[in-house]
């Protein structure tokens, strides 16, 4: 009983945010916030028409955003951020699920957690441009190279988490779950996993960001698709315009992968709130 | 791979199809079916010839099918080649000296492209406005800026230092990629670069940098600049598909030289470098050969010793496929 009291309680603030009171601030500092990003791109246009930077590469905001318009009209920005997107959820989903499972194994399996750790510790920090080229010998140059070292990237973050949310499991939920004689299998399902579902959603949402990134930065080492592959090519093409328009929607793009996965994250939690109650 | 068949299936039907499956084992083509071949190519200048031969179909005329990826800078090119993830490689010539002193017994089997006999050639140093270095001696203490260490552009901005008196040693060599190079030394980040087209004749052209001196035509006439390799092991192997992919190209060469001011030849450049159209006419070409000097390569290597990027010798015979050397 006193576990789901706190679980309600760390999801208090949560739930006073939305309540029609908290409303106000909250939009005003919202309001603030575009505000920012409008002014900073003012700033960014000014920069460019009035030559305060001294550059042939640094285009004026609406060109880009021309650049943005030409880009979808002709299909071929919009190809190229889809075959992006696709890239990397297929490493986001591969690299998640391995590490739910892996992780779920660990912090269960004592015995594996000890076997483990010094490899995953070892392999966890290394930067992905460093494993790139030695993994083109085995995986060549194209979707398979990309889509393992995305997964490779999301790997960590969903394991580490995963093992430390379930490490934060109450005990007494474990020791209910053994008083009702529950399976190993039913303890999983339905302790286990609904308790550590915020901590593993966590690390996915860090998770994503980083496949982004890992997912352009492989396509700018390797291969022929691809907005990082499309970002270089017009860099040495000369066409700035055309590259800060692939920068752009990736910003966009970026800003809104974080927000849906966050409204998915609030439903799922949400979920996992009125279960305990 | 699957791009690939999805093309060859729309443009040449089932018996292709079916026919290409059989040749990605490695297997040679009878006369009339297109044999795959899987090439790792650089968006640059360096392979307009090869591009034009694969927009004009002279590869196709060849029985080949010509399936490019493309990558920036070329890294992926040489490891992915001995993998066996690709037939042939585009790279620069001391990336591919140093592929065999390492043993990855690469073989040039298109001879790709040259600088030219005097200047404008393909790079010059760059310097502000009004700069009063004009020599290697004057550069010393400074800042040289080249796209990488230990490649084409650092080993003739090294050379050029030392033929004009100064000690390279005594210079500081900085990386900065060569769409940045310009910002560089106009915001004093650098005193000089050496900088490859198109940016330089863009920015010759705005005047808004000088041109010091030509590094590669200072130093060497006709440098062997980029060429396109395939593995011992597959020359071994397929003598024949070699032969026609030296053909194709050879032919990309001709068609290149006839028709180099034509706005065809322009718009296959831009449509594979992204350079725009129009900056095409103001920029130096490399001179696209069908035939390697063998001095030229011994050259290069010799230069590459004198600066310690080259340890061992290299049997440059072994490197260069018959049909290509002069």
């Amino acid at each position: 009983m006193s576990e789901a009291a706190q679980h309600s309680a760390t999801l208090g603030p949560a739930a006073a945010a939305s309540a029609s009171r908290g409303m106000r601030p909250a939009m005003i500092s919202k309001v603030a916030g575009w505000l920012l990003v409008l002014a900073l791109l003012v700033a960014w246009e000014a920069s460019a028409r009035l030559g305060l930077v001294k550059s042939q590469s640094w285009p004026p905001f609406t060109g880009v955003l021309r650049a943005v318009w030409d880009g979808m009209l002709t299909g071929e920005l919009l190809g190229v951020l889809l075959s992006t997107m696709l890239r990397m959820l297929k490493g986001f989903l591969i690299g998640s699920a391995i590490g739910v499972v892996l992780g779920l194994l660990i912090a269960t399996v004592p015995l594996l957690r000890r076997f483990l750790s010094i490899v995953i510790e070892a392999v966890r920090p290394l930067p992905i441009p460093a494993i790139v080229p030695p993994l083109i010998l085995f995986l060549g140059i194209d979707d398979g190279l990309k889509v393992t070292v995305v997964a490779l990237a999301v790997t960590f973050p969903v394991l580490i988490n995963t093992i430390g949310g379930v490490d934060n499991i109450d005990g007494t939920l474990l020791q209910t779950a053994r008083t009702f004689r529950k399976t190993r299998l039913e303890t999983m399902t339905s302790i286990i996993l609904p308790s550590a579902l915020p901590t593993i959603l966590a690390g996915m949402r860090i998770s994503l960001g980083l496949a982004f990134v890992t997912t352009i930065v492989a396509e700018m080492i390797a291969g022929s698709a691809g907005v990082g592959y499309f970002i270089m090519v017009t860099q040495y093409g000369m066409r700035p315009d055309q590259m800060y328009a692939a920068v752009i929607c990736l910003a966009a793009l970026g800003y809104g992968l974080n927000w849906a996965f966050v409204s998915i994250e609030r439903r799922l939690v949400g979920w996992d709130q009125r279960q305990d109650d | 791979m699957q791009k690939a068949l999805h093309h060859q299936a729309r443009r040449w039907g089932r018996a292709i199809f079916v026919a290409s499956l059989f040749l990605a084992g490695g297997h040679a083509a009878s006369a009339q079916s297109l044999t795959t071949l899987r090439v790792s190519t650089i968006p640059t200048f360096d392979n307009a010839a090869f591009e034009v031969a694969v927009a004009k179909g002279l590869f196709e005329a060849e029985g080949l099918k010509i399936d490019t990826t493309p990558t920036v800078g070329g890294a992926a090119g040489i490891p992915a080649l001995v993998a066996g993830q690709l037939q042939a490689a585009s790279s620069n010539i001391v990336t591919i000296i140093l592929a065999a002193s390492q043993n990855l017994r690469p073989v040039i089997v298109a001879a790709g492209d040259t600088t030219g006999d005097a200047p404008p050639d393909l790079a010059g140093l760059i310097a502000k406005k009004g700069a009063s270095f004009k020599t290697g001696k004057d550069l010393e203490g400074k800042t040289i800026a080249v796209n990488a260490r230990n490649n084409i552009i650092w080993l003739y901005a090294r050379e050029w230092v030392e033929k004009t008196g100064g000690d390279p040693s005594k210079i500081n060599f900085v990386e900065v990629p060569f769409p940045q190079m310009v910002d560089a030394v106009q915001n004093d980040r650098v005193d000089t670069a050496m900088l490859v087209e198109p940016f330089l004749s863009a920015a010759v052209k705005a005047s808004i940098i000088d041109v010091v001196s030509w590094p590669y035509s200072a130093v060497q006439k006709r440098i062997p600049v980029a060429q396109f390799v395939m593995t011992k092991a597959y020359v071994d192997a397929n003598p024949d598909i070699v032969g026609r992919f030296t053909r194709g190209y050879d032919r990309g060469v001709d068609w290149a030289a006839a028709n180099s001011g034509s706005p065809e030849f322009a718009k296959i450049v831009s449509d594979f470098t992204k350079v725009p159209a129009d900056r095409l006419k103001d920029s130096a070409m490399p001179v696209f050969v069908k035939k390697m000097e063998l001095s030229g390569v011994e050259a290069v290597a010799a230069l590459m010793k004198k600066h310690g990027l080259l340890k061992t010798d290299v049997d440059m015979k072994a490197m260069i496929h018959p049909s290509v050397l002069k």
